[in-house]
């Protein structure tokens, strides 16, 4: 294993959960938290909370514009936030990494900024079966506008992209292929390496949602050689209301502003702008400063583990509820037992995912239930939702146990 | 205040019964017992927007001005729910639904901690459109 890091065995995973102070109270009923819905949000370790509250408390002041001492400390950390996020997705430069709201803002800002001026009537958007809807609308939104086509790639019966149906897609040229790293409802870490290289080979600009490739698999942004990469601060246990848009710079220098405003200008008159260079063009008005910190200290606190030892561990939690639910008669999985991150979307065959949501929760059993923000992906497996559980790495084997024991409860409970 | 006759017997039941899984299990009973809706009810018109599961309530109203309430629901918690809502409502006229007090039934059923009347299980909704017929 790496030198320096922090192991993650039985004994560290105790330490590094007093790290999450909100894994320690109680839930529904008196029962000890278990919180299994990592995909929706992670939870903040102390150092992430006690980071935001050192810049209220200490450095608050707006950042690129006062000349004093406050706002000088302030720009420098929101900065180094930045060439953190960059040296953690191995970016090329810091004009790269554009502050968002999160994945859906980042998603938002290309197909407004980049769409609005690129695509032409007819051009063809290529997007999965198992997209988020933020990965959908954002260019369902432009292509209304400019009277380009989207166009589905399938998936297959093992919750894969359909690669065979990608590749003839391709022969259609598509102008631009957007495609999540990872699904949120199957878990499916998809092969966005070989996507890139073969909508390349088309002359598709690529977009990858890496929302919930990030707190598990190690990501670079150079080697997946995507156009754009986005993602969310609070998926990777840092604060609500930051993300990063990672785009190349030649691309995003040739994309118009997307927002107005400060920050984003160079010189302003009443019959003519000229914008800020990157990434400060995308940046408009007083960004998410104590947002921005916080994601590095995220980031600061995900680094002192080894990503690949990380995924071991959650690996081996996700093969034993899957291998358990998988023996059970009543249980339909959504999922994959290989090339996932650790999300186990279900349903008992028969019932509603509702009533084992409700159940598993009066129980302390935190899952989501619904259709997680895929219509799509549930019209094309024919169902209205799932029960989703999302593994992360402060889970350990007490909570798989707890789970397990609270669903044979509540499949005795339903007979 | 008063319920009617049906709505006392669900509170008297649910007090006398300790621990969540025994109302769950009550609850769920409810929702079995429950005659399904025919399914000339079971229409667009007839579903509440606003819910996780399909819920149906389909209004009649006899000739005394009193209402009566049918529901049905796919899940099986919220088909509970709806039984013992509308337990606070059948055959009352418009003046006297406007007088429950919904949240005071509900929250003596002793589920309301952890299943509020919140906006996602369907139950809000109908309690909001039920109200509706109350003045």
């Amino acid at each position: 294993m790496t030198k320096n890091k922090i192991a993650i065995n039985p004994q560290s995973l105790d330490n590094i959960r007093q790290d999450f102070v909100i894994l320690s109270q109680k839930s529904a009923n008196q029962s000890p938290l278990v919180y299994l819905d990592n995909a929706a949000t992670t939870q903040k370790p102390k150092m992430v909370t006690d980071t935001i509250q050192a810049y209220y408390q200490r450095h608050n002041a707006n950042v690129h514009r006062g000349s004093h001492f406050l706002s000088e400390r302030a720009t420098a950390d929101f900065e180094q936030a930045r060439t953190l996020v960059k040296q953690f997705i191995h970016a090329h430069s810091t004009r790269e990494i554009i502050w968002t709201a999160g994945t859906t803002s980042a998603v938002n800002l290309v197909a407004n900024s980049w769409g609005g001026k690129f695509l032409r009537k007819g051009d063809i958007i290529l997007l999965s079966e198992m997209e988020h809807h933020a990965n959908i609308v954002p260019w369902q939104l432009i292509a209304q506008r400019t009277g380009a086509i989207i166009k589905p790639i399938g998936i297959t019966e093992h919750f894969k992209i359909d690669m065979d149906h990608y590749q003839q897609l391709l022969s259609e040229k598509p102008r631009l292929v957007a495609i999540s790293h990872v699904s949120n409802t199957l878990g499916t870490i998809n092969p966005v390496e070989d996507m890139v290289a073969m909508a390349k080979q088309a002359g598709a600009v690529t977009f990858i949602d890496g929302a919930q490739a990030m707190s598990h698999i190690k990501v670079d942004v150079q080697q997946i050689d995507c156009d754009f990469y986005a993602f969310s601060g609070h998926k990777m246990f840092g604060p609500t209301g930051i993300g990063v848009l990672y785009g190349k710079e030649g691309i995003l220098n040739d994309m118009p502003p997307w927002q107005g405003g400060g920050e984003m200008i160079e010189r302003v008159n009443f019959s003519h702008s000229t914008y800020n260079d990157l990434p400060f063009k995308f940046e408009a008005g007083t960004p998410n400063i104590s947002g921005a910190i916080g994601l590095s200290a995220a980031i600061g606190y995900l680094r002192q583990f080894d990503l690949e030892q990380l995924q071991q561990h959650e690996q081996q939690l996700f093969l034993q509820v899957y291998d358990h639910l998988q023996q059970q008669d009543k249980i339909e999985l959504y999922c994959e037992r290989e090339n996932n991150v650790g999300i186990i979307s279900f349903n008992i065959i028969g019932e509603h995912h509702q009533d084992i949501g409700t159940l598993l929760d009066q129980q302390g059993i935190a899952v989501r239930t619904g259709h997680h923000c895929t219509m799509p992906l549930m019209t094309k497996l024919g169902i209205n939702g799932t029960i989703r559980l999302s593994l992360s790495l402060y889970n350990n084997q007490e909570d798989v146990s707890t789970f397990i024991h609270a669903l044979d409860k509540v499949i005795d409970m339903l007979q | 205040m008063n319920y009617t006759q049906c709505a006392q017997q669900h509170l008297d039941t649910f007090a006398s019964i300790r621990g969540w899984e025994g109302k769950y299990r009550q609850l769920m009973q409810l929702g079995k017992k429950l005659a399904p809706l025919a399914q000339e009810h079971k229409q667009d018109h007839n579903l509440v927007k606003g819910c996780e599961s399909n819920v149906w309530l389909q209004v009649s109203k006899n000739d005394n001005g009193q209402y009566r309430f049918a529901v049905d629901s796919n899940a099986r918690i919220v088909k509970g729910l709806l039984v013992i809502v509308i337990a606070a409502y059948n055959q009352l006229t418009a003046q006297q639904i406007a007088q429950v007090d919904i949240d005071s039934y509900i929250g003596q059923l002793d589920l309301t901690k952890h299943l509020s009347p919140s906006r996602n299980n369907g139950i809000h909704a109908i309690i909001e459109q039920i109200q509706q017929y109350g003045r």
